[in-house]
């Protein structure tokens, strides 16, 4: 079985009253692209945190590359931070350099590599600039470049596309995904669950300092999807056998099926409906945007009920 | 190792291609050079070869000078005159620079009179006439004792249990180098603060402290940083020193006494000593500011009382000279931050016992030790507080030894 590059075990960490992080554990393997998903304040930062060695966890156990930390495994991983930029005041190219060649590279190979990144997101006429005259975005694909330079075996990236325009969002995209296809392992903080719908193997959703969810998107989504189908087309839905309820959502049908009923007998009924036309059919499973928010909100509403149940 | 270097040279390359240091730099020699363009100037007005006459109405004058006398090079000549009728007909005429009247009853009453027509002779000139005058008073003793009448005696003060020598010759400048180098220091102090503190808040403002911190220890970007830093201001004091050197040479030559004076090199080696580890302190102290604060300004601030403890010997100087050995400076001899402007204005003036400097120098290297290896604490822990300062709790939580983890987190290191 292939070894995780990170492991993380019952991870906590308080700062003064407040409890960040509480007993915290996911894994992640070379090749994946895991979503690491939560509200603001539920303790991502702090879980790369410690996991990165910047913060030191009040318990937990974190192995890097199947061990603890060390200062040579700080040259396999690439981290863009939330909290984030280059030193303003210096020209482009020679601070990717500088933060190439501390990462280990030679001053050579690290010029060779820069000019082929540089070219790629279409920097190299801007290399001599100072980073404060970049846009926000270019500054951005720069940090991009400033974690994958030194081909980490581990990347972390929070909210890699902010501040990104749809074209360069989907460079990046295909830059990480090219990654993940080279057997690094990718951990992406994100609030936009569409792209960790796209992008993501597994995703830990983590709440109040609390894992909440973790495991493969498809597993979760199967898990939190109900009995019913979406059907767009035309015909009589509604009437259909093992239908309990039919109901408009703007072009398609939602039909909630009975207990015992099958999406293949739907599927089946519809065939055999005369004049009936169907453009698709498709189990109804929510989105990931749609398990975010009911999860947090039901940790949300868990939370204020024992209060006021502990408060009464 | 490495990185540390790198580290080193990226801050000491970024620093010096600031403006601002540029004009700290030059600005010091270009004060230099004024300041020597106007000793020169008004030097000049000085030399005068003009004779300067004396009339003898003593008699001491007559007769040959002492055999031990010579000359001065490029002394005036000194003129005799029969009467002050003849004298003060040539200092009218501008013939001589002044005359001397050596009265009757110089034996008895040592006293000269001076005469001059608009201004005073030149110091040479004076000079020229008092040693003839010594010599001429020195013919009449012994033959044996001649040369150390005109000479005068080579004292040398000596500690009784110290072998350290004090030269009276060249005394002042064994006493005022110091304050010399402790006014270089005090600069180097004023703009190092400010780097000092940028090396640090300039990773906070341009947000890379997490990238910098998952890439090198922190002792290693700290350390790194302070090396550079070290560079900057070794280049700053190395630029004013040549600089300096230059500027004395070139004065030397206009004012020839000045290439007489020996140089004071116990001094100038006991602060090069002193000097690296000091600024190691000053950086560590800096750094630690820096990590503390969310802006350079407030930092400025709080770095202007740390800029006070190293200059503060300089406000005890009447106590220097009157007691250099009383035991406040005896204590600030010993005090890390003081040890070094201390100890060299005390050097040139009274004998500092060998257990002080022993242990005034292990003070301040473990200091300077101590003060990186909480700069790199508080800058872990402070340096992620984006918009937030570091509070005295805090800085004393980051100083705690870190708690043990259950499990086997190989990231506690």
């Amino acid at each position: 079985m292939t070894q995780p590059i990170v492991s993380l075990s019952g991870l906590c960490k308080t700062f003064g009253a407040v409890r960040a992080v509480d007993d915290v554990s996911f894994e992640v393997y070379p090749g994946e692209i895991f979503g690491l998903l939560g509200p603001n304040g539920a303790g991502k930062t702090t879980t790369i945190r410690m996991m990165l060695d910047i913060f030191r966890p009040d318990c937990g156990e974190i192995r890097l590359f199947g061990g603890p930390m060390s200062e040579d495994k700080k040259h396999r991983i690439g981290y863009m931070p939330e909290e984030r930029g280059l030193y303003r005041d210096q020209k482009l190219a020679p601070t990717l350099e500088y933060l190439a060649t501390l990462k280990g590279l030679s001053e050579s190979e690290a010029a060779r590599r820069l000019e082929t990144w540089l070219k790629r997101l279409d920097l190299w006429g801007d290399r001599q600039k100072k980073i404060q005259d970049l846009s926000r975005g270019m500054q951005q694909k720069a940090q991009l470049i400033a974690t994958l330079v030194h081909e980490p075996d581990l990347i972390v990236v929070d909210e890699p596309f902010a501040n990104l325009d749809p074209v360069n969002t989907r460079m990046a995209i295909e830059m990480l995904t090219e990654q993940a296809e080279r057997g690094k392992a990718i951990i992406m903080s994100t609030h936009l669950m569409f792209q960790v719908e796209a992008m993501c193997h597994r995703i830990v959703l983590i709440d109040k300092g609390r894992t909440v969810l973790y495991g493969t998107v498809d597993q979760i989504k199967r898990d939190f999807s109900t009995n019913a189908v979406l059907v767009e087309g035309q015909g009589d839905f509604q009437s259909l056998p093992g239908v309990l309820e039919a109901r408009r959502e703007n072009s398609h049908w939602h039909l909630s099926l009975a207990q015992g009923a099958t999406p293949q007998a739907i599927l089946r009924a519809l065939a055999e409906q005369e004049g009936a036309r169907i453009e698709r059919f498709e189990l109804a499973e929510p989105s990931l945007d749609d398990i975010f928010i009911n999860v947090v909100k039901d940790g949300a509403s868990a939370r204020n009920g024992g209060r006021e149940a502990s408060d009464g | 190792m490495a990185n540390f270097w790198r580290i080193a040279r990226a801050e000491y390359l970024r620093l010096v291609a600031k403006r601002s240091f540029l004009i700290s730099i030059l600005g010091m020699p270009l004060l230099i050079g004024v300041v020597t363009a106007i000793a020169i100037f008004t030097a000049l007005p000085e030399r005068d070869a003009r004779p300067i006459g004396y009339v003898d109405l003593a008699g001491v004058m007559q007769g040959e000078p002492s055999a031990a006398y010579a000359r001065a090079e490029d002394a005036p000549p000194v003129a005799p005159f029969a009467d002050e009728a003849a004298a003060a007909a040539a200092l009218e005429a501008g013939g001589i620079q002044a005359y001397y009247v050596v009265p009757a009853d110089y034996l008895a009453t040592r006293s000269l009179a001076l005469v001059t027509w608009d201004k005073s002779p030149s110091s040479d000139a004076r000079s020229a006439f008092r040693d003839l005058l010594e010599a001429h008073l020195a013919a009449q003793a012994p033959a044996a004792s001649q040369k150390v009448l005109i000479e005068g005696v080579n004292l040398i003060y000596r500690g009784a249990n110290d072998t350290r020598e004090l030269p009276v010759e060249g005394f002042v400048v064994a006493a005022l180098l110091p304050f010399v180098i402790g006014f270089f220091f005090v600069m180097v102090v004023m703009s190092s603060g400010g780097y000092l503190l940028q090396a640090v808040t300039t990773e906070k403002e341009n947000r890379m402290v997490e990238v910098m911190m998952t890439t090198v220890s922190p002792f290693t970007l700290i350390g790194g940083k302070a090396l550079g830093l070290i560079g900057v201001a070794l280049t700053q004091v190395l630029v004013w020193l040549v600089t300096l050197v230059v500027a004395l040479v070139f004065v030397s030559r206009q004012v020839p006494w000045l290439s007489e004076i020996p140089a004071p090199w116990t001094t100038l080696l006991l602060a090069a000593v002193y000097f690296l580890p000091t600024y190691v302190l000053l950086a560590g102290l800096m750094i630690t500011v820096g990590s503390m604060v969310t802006e350079l300004q407030h930092g400025q601030q709080i770095a202007g009382y740390f800029n006070l403890l190293f200059t503060v010997p300089f406000f005890f100087i009447v106590i220097l000279f009157s007691n250099p050995d009383s035991p406040i400076m005896v204590l600030l001899s010993l005090f890390p931050t003081t040890s070094m402007m201390t100890l060299a204005m005390r050097w040139g003036v009274t004998q500092v016992p060998a257990w002080q400097v022993i242990v005034s120098f292990i003070l301040l290297i473990a200091s300077a030790i101590a003060s990186i290896w909480v700069a790199a604490k508080v800058f872990r822990l402070g340096m992620l507080r984006y918009g937030q300062p570091l509070s005295l709790a805090g800085l004393v939580n980051a100083l705690r030894p870190a708690r043990v983890a259950s499990g086997t987190n190989g990231a506690n290191s």
